[in-house]
C-alpha cells in the first residue's frame, strides 16, 4: 500500500502535474548564465531570446521525454520481469545503444551524418540487441522466461561493453572522449532540432500509451503467470506487448541522451512507495514524476556550470541524487513491484 | 519538496529578470570580443597581444598564466552554448568539429563571427596564427609571429641529426604506457629534428605499448612527456632500459611543446638541444 | 482459436490424458465426464491422483495430451484467455502473493476479462460486491489481502473467481485452511449457487465428509484415472473406497440430514498395488 491514500490520488497527480510545470518553467528561467526572461518574452534581448528558445526550450523538452521514458520503462521492466532491481537498460538495449552509437561515432562514413547519424544508430542498435535477446529467450510456447532474459541482457551488455573499451582504446583521444561523454548519458549534445523532439516524442507517447492500455493485464500478472491467465490475461501476450513497448522507450531515450543511469531504477520505486503497484496509476504517475525528475537534475547541473567550469553529465548528479533518495526511500518501508 | 518548490520558482524569477550585468567602462576592451574554444587558439591570441580581448576560453586554457583569469565557457567537448553567448563575443574562434553542430548554428543566429581553426599538426599552426590574426584585426602582429615561428622550425630541421641517428621514444602516458609514433604531432617534430622515433606506427599516432615493446625498442633517448606525476624514469630504469639507467631521460613539462602553439619552435629547438647533450657521450660513426 | 459453439455442456471431458514432459506416466489418464449446469461435482482421490491437474486441463491452463477438452463448447487451452475467463474460473490451491493490494482489489482483478476500458464499471463494481458477499469476505474487503490469515485469503480467492460470473466454476482445494464452520458454509454456499443460477461446480476437496455434504455426484480418482462416478449413492462403497484410497472406511448416514459420512476403520492401512484389491487380513 502507498504513502498516499486512494481518495488522494487525484490530489497526487496535480501535484505531479504541478511539480512538472514548476521544473519546466525553473528550467527555463535558470541556467548556466542569468538569462532575461521578460526580454527573451518579448524580443528586446536577441541573444536571450536565443537561448531561450534554441537551447533551454529543446534542452528541457528533451529532458522531460527522456525522464518519462526511462521511468516507465523501468517501471514496467520491474513488474514484468517481478525483478525490483531491474532498470531499463538490464535486457540488454543499453548494451545495443551504446554499441551502435560508439560505432557511428567512430566509424568515418556515419560520422558525416552528425549526431542525426549516432542517434539512429544507436536507436536501431537497441531495437536490434533487443531482438537478439527476446530470441535467445524464448521457451517452446513462445513465452519469455525471466531467468533467461535478465541472463542474456546482463551477458550482452557486459560483451557490448567490451566492445566499447575495445573501440575507445584504438580511436584518436578526441573520439575517444566524445563515446565517453556520450555513454555517460548527458543532455547537452547536439540533438536540438524540432524533428528530432518530436520523433522522440512521437515515439514515446505511442509506446506508454501501449504501456497504459496493458495496465490491468500487467496488475494481474503480479499474482503470478497462472493466476493471471485464470482471469484471463495471456501472459505471453502481455510480456511481448511490454517487452516491446519498453524497448521503444528506452532506444528512443538512449538515441538521444546516452546512458543516463539511475532513473528508471529509483522513479518506480519512489512511485509506487507513494500509490501502491496499480500499474493504471503508476504508469503516468511514473511518467510524470521522471519527466520531472530529469528537468530538475539537468537544470542543476546548468547551475552547477560556474563550480566545476563544465556541465557535469547529467548521469553523474541522477546518481548522486538518486543512491542516497534510494536508501532513504527502502529506510521508510520498502515495497515490491 | 512541494513547499519549497513556489519559492525556488519566485527566486529564478526574479533572479532571471535582471539579466546579464552590464559592463563598466573600464573593462571594456580596445577590438572585438574573443571567446576561444581552442587552448592553442588562446596561446595565439595572448601572443599577439590580444589577450584583454579574450573573454572567454576553456578551462584548459592556462597557458600563458594570463589565460588563467579569463572565464570559462567550459571543456573542448562540453561547451556551455549558454556561457558563450553570456559573453557576448563578436568572434568565437574553434575547432570545425565543435563550430558545426548546434554551437554554430546559434552563432550563425546570432550574428557572431566564427573562425574555426585545426592545431593537429605543426603546419597548422602558421595558417591558425594568420586566420586569427586577421579576424581580430592584428594582422601585421600575425604575420611577425608567423615568420618567427617559420624560422624556428627551419632551424630545427636536422637538430640533433647524428650519424646513426639517435633513437628517441616519447612517452605521452605513463600508466598505461603510450608513446608518440611516427603520424602523431609530436612525432613529426622528432622526425624534423633528425632524431629516430622507435615507435614507427603510422596508422595510430598514440599506441599503447607494453614495458615489454619499450625494452625492445632500446631508445638512446627517453623523452618524458607524460601529464601523470610520477617517477617514469624509475619505473623504466628497474624495467632494464639503458637510457633510464645511464641518466638519459628528459622531463618535458612545457606545454608549448605537447600542443602545437606559437612558443612550439622555440621548444622543440630546447629539446634538440637537450637530446644532443644528454647523448653526447654515446658513440657515433667515425 | 475455436469459436464457441451453441453447446451449452459447462464442461465435457473426452478420454483427456495429460503427460507432464519428461514423466513416465500420465498424470491424467483416459478421464471422460460431463457436467451438466446446476451440478455440484466433487472430486475425491488420494494426493497425486491428479485432481489438480484435471482442474487445470479443464480451465484450459493445459493442454491434453490426447482426448479432448470443451468447456460450453469451446476448447479452453486454445482459445483466447480473455473469453475463457469469462467462462471458466479456477479457484487455485496456493495462496496467491502479488504486490499489496486490498481484498477489494484483489477480487477486482477477477473482473479483467470483463473490463470495458481500464477501469472498472459500476457493472463490475456490482460484481465483485456480489462476489464478497456470496463469500463471506465482505467484511475485510478494505484490508490488505497479505494481512489475512491463510482461511480469510482462502474465501477471497474464492471471491475473485466469483467475480469473473463463470458458468463453470473450478475449485482446487477450497477447505483447505478453513476451520469446519467456514468450511462447511463455503460449500453450501457454492451449492446455492449452483442450483439458483446454473453454474457447473467441479471442486477437488480433501475432506470427504465435506464433499459429501453438498456434492451431487462425487467423482474416485486415483493415479490419474476416474474409478467411479456417480451420486454418492451409489459410489460410496467399501470396495470403491478401499481401492481408491487404500484404507477401509466405515461408510454411514447422518440420521438428521440423510447424507452419508465417513470415518476410518482404525486398522493399520495396507498398501495396494495394481487394480484389484487384495482382501483384508492377507497381505500383498
Amino acid at each position: 500500500m502507498g504513502l498516499v491514500s486512494r481518495h488522494r490520488i487525484p490530489a497526487f497527480f496535480a501535484a505531479l502535474a504541478v511539480l512538472l510545470v514548476a521544473s519546466v518553467l525553473s528550467s527555463l528561467a535558470l541556467g548556466a548564465t542569468p538569462l532575461d526572461l521578460l526580454g527573451a518574452l518579448t524580443g528586446d534581448a536577441a541573444s536571450d531570446r536565443l537561448v531561450l528558445l534554441r537551447e533551454r526550450l529543446p534542452r528541457t523538452l528533451l529532458a522531460a521525454i527522456v525522464g518519462a521514458s526511462l521511468s516507465t520503462s523501468g517501471l514496467v521492466f520491474q513488474a514484468v520481469l517481478s525483478n525490483p532491481l531491474a532498470d531499463p537498460y538490464v535486457i540488454g538495449v543499453a548494451g545495443g545503444a551504446a554499441l551502435g552509437g560508439s560505432l557511428a561515432l567512430v566509424l568515418p562514413g556515419i560520422a558525416l551524418l552528425g549526431h542525426a547519424g549516432v542517434s539512429a544508430a544507436a536507436f536501431l542498435g537497441g531495437l536490434g540487441a533487443v531482438a537478439l535477446t527476446w530470441r535467445l529467450s524464448r521457451d517452446r510456447r513462445g513465452r519469455m522466461r525471466t531467468y533467461e532474459v535478465l541472463l542474456v541482457g546482463v551477458v550482452f551488455n557486459t560483451i557490448a561493453s567490451a566492445a566499447i573499451m575495445f573501440l575507445k582504446s584504438v580511436v584518436r583521444a578526441e573520439k575517444a572522449q566524445e563515446m565517453l561523454l556520450w555513454l555517460m548519458g548527458t543532455l547537452s549534445s547536439d540533438v536540438r532540432s524540432p524533428g528530432a523532439i518530436l520523433g522522440t516524442l512521437a515515439v514515446a507517447l505511442f509506446a506508454m500509451g501501449l504501456l497504459f492500455a496493458s495496465a490491468p493485464a500487467l496488475n494481474a500478472l503480479a499474482m503470478g503467470e497462472e493466476d493471471a491467465a485464470a482471469v484471463g490475461v495471456d501472459p505471453a501476450r502481455t510480456t511481448r506487448r511490454v517487452f516491446l513497448a519498453g524497448s521503444l522507450l528506452v532506444a528512443a531515450a538512449v538515441s538521444v541522451a546516452g546512458m543516463i543511469g539511475f532513473v528508471g531504477l529509483i522513479v518506480p520505486h519512489a512511485v509506487r512507495a507513494l500509490v501502491g503497484s496499480d500499474h493504471r496509476v503508476t504508469i503516468p504517475g511514473s511518467a510524470l514524476l521522471g519527466a520531472a525528475f530529469l528537468v530538475l537534475a539537468d537544470l542543476l547541473t546548468r547551475l552547477m556550470f560556474p563550480v566545476f567550469e563544465t556541465e557535469a553529465p547529467v548521469g553523474v548528479l541522477t546518481a548522486l541524487i538518486g543512491g542516497p533518495a534510494f536508501i532513504w526511500l527502502l529506510k521508510r518501508g520498502g515495497d515490491r513491484p | 519538496m512541494t513547499r519549497s518548490l513556489p519559492l525556488l520558482l519566485a527566486l529564478g524569477l526574479a533572479s532571471a529578470c535582471k539579466g546579464s550585468p552590464p559592463l563598466s567602462p573600464t573593462d571594456r576592451p580596445e577590438g572585438p570580443r574573443v571567446v576561444s574554444l581552442q587552448p592553442n587558439a588562446t596561446e595565439i591570441l595572448f601572443a599577439l597581444g590580444a589577450g584583454p580581448n579574450v573573454v572567454g576560453a576553456t578551462r584548459y586554457c592556462n597557458h600563458p598564466d594570463e589565460a588563467r583569469a579569463v572565464p570559462r565557457v567550459g571543456g573542448i567537448l562540453d561547451v556551455s552554448l549558454e556561457a558563450v553567448l553570456a559573453a557576448r563575443p563578436d568572434i568565437v574562434v574553434g575547432s570545425p568539429s565543435v563550430l558545426r553542430g548546434h554551437l554554430g548554428d546559434l552563432l550563425d543566429a546570432s550574428g557572431i563571427r566564427q573562425v574555426p581553426v585545426v592545431f593537429e599538426t605543426a603546419d597548422d599552426v602558421e595558417p591558425g596564427i594568420r586566420a586569427i590574426g586577421t579576424a581580430i584585426g592584428r594582422g601585421e602582429a600575425a604575420e611577425a609571429l608567423a615568420a618567427s615561428y617559420r624560422t624556428d622550425l627551419a632551424t630545427l630541421a636536422g637538430r640533433a641529426h647524428r650519424d646513426p641517428p639517435l633513437t628517441v621514444l616519447l612517452v605521452v602516458g605513463r600508466n598505461p604506457l603510450v608513446v608518440a609514433a611516427r603520424s602523431s604531432y609530436l612525432g613529426d617534430l622528432l622526425a624534423r629534428m633528425g632524431v629516430a622515433n622507435v615507435a614507427s606506427s603510422d596508422t595510430m599516432p598514440y599506441p599503447t605499448w607494453s614495458l615489454e615493446q619499450a625494452i625492445r625498442s632500446a631508445p638512446d633517448v627517453i623523452v618524458d612527456g607524460a601529464v601523470e606525476a610520477g617517477d617514469l624514469a624509475a619505473l623504466l630504469a628497474d624495467a632494464g632500459l639503458s637510457a633510464a639507467r645511464d641518466g638519459r631521460v628528459i622531463r618535458v613539462r612545457d606545454e608549448a611543446l605537447l600542443r602545437p602553439g606559437p612558443g612550439t619552435g622555440r621548444a622543440a629547438l630546447d629539446l634538440a638541444d637537450e637530446i644532443r647533450r644528454v647523448a653526447a657521450d654515446l658513440p657515433t660513426r667515425p | 482459436m475455436t469459436r464457441p459453439t451453441a453447446d451449452s455442456t459447462p464442461l465435457r471431458l473426452d478420454g483427456t490424458t495429460f503427460l507432464y514432459p519428461g514423466a513416465a506416466v500420465p498424470a491424467v489418464n483416459a478421464a471422460s465426464l460431463v457436467v451438466a449446469p446446476g451440478e455440484f461435482v466433487g472430486l475425491i482421490g488420494p494426493n497425486g491422483a491428479g485432481k489438480s491437474t484435471l482442474l487445470r486441463l479443464a480451465a484450459g491452463l493445459l493442454t491434453p495430451t490426447s482426448g479432448s477438452v470443451r468447456t460450453a463448447g469451446f476448447d479452453p487451452a486454445r482459445s483466447s484467455r480473455p473469453m475463457v475467463a469469462r467462462t471458466v474460473a479456477l479457484v487455485p490451491a496456493s495462496l496467491a502473493v502479488g504486490f499489496p493490494m486490498t481484498v477489494r482489489d484483489f477480487v477486482a482483478m477477477g473482473r479483467t476479462a470483463h473490463l470495458k476500458g481500464l477501469f472498472e464499471s459500476a457493472v463490475d463494481r456490482t460484481a465483485v460486491h456480489w462476489a464478497l458477499e456470496t463469500s463471506e469476505a465482505a467484511a475485510f474487503a478494505d484490508r490488505p489481502y497479505q494481512e489475512l490469515s491463510a482461511g480469510e485469503q482462502r474465501r477471497v480467492l474464492v471471491a475473485r473467481a466469483l467475480a469473473q460470473e463463470p458458468r463453470l466454476l473450478l475449485l482446487d482445494e477450497p477447505t483447505a485452511n478453513l476451520d469446519v464452520a467456514h468450511a462447511v458454509s463455503l460449500v453450501y454456499r457454492v451449492a446455492d449457487l449452483a442450483r439458483s443460477q446454473g453454474v457447473a461446480v467441479v471442486a477437488a476437496i480433501h475432506d470427504l465428509n465435506v464433499a459429501l455434504l453438498a456434492c451431487d455426484r462425487i467423482v474416485l480418482l486415483r493415479e490419474g484415472a476416474i474409478r467411479a462416478v456417480g451420486d454418492p449413492e451409489s459410489v460410496m462403497q467399501w470396495s470403491i473406497l478401499r481401492e481408491t484410497f487404500g484404507c477401509d472406511l466405515y461408510i454411514g448416514r447422518n440420521e438428521v440430514n440423510g447424507r452419508l459420512f465417513v470415518v476410518p476403520m482404525g486398522r493399520d492401512p495396507e498398501p495396494v498395488t495394481g487394480t484389484s484389491s487384495p482382501r483384508r487380513g492377507q497381505s500383498s
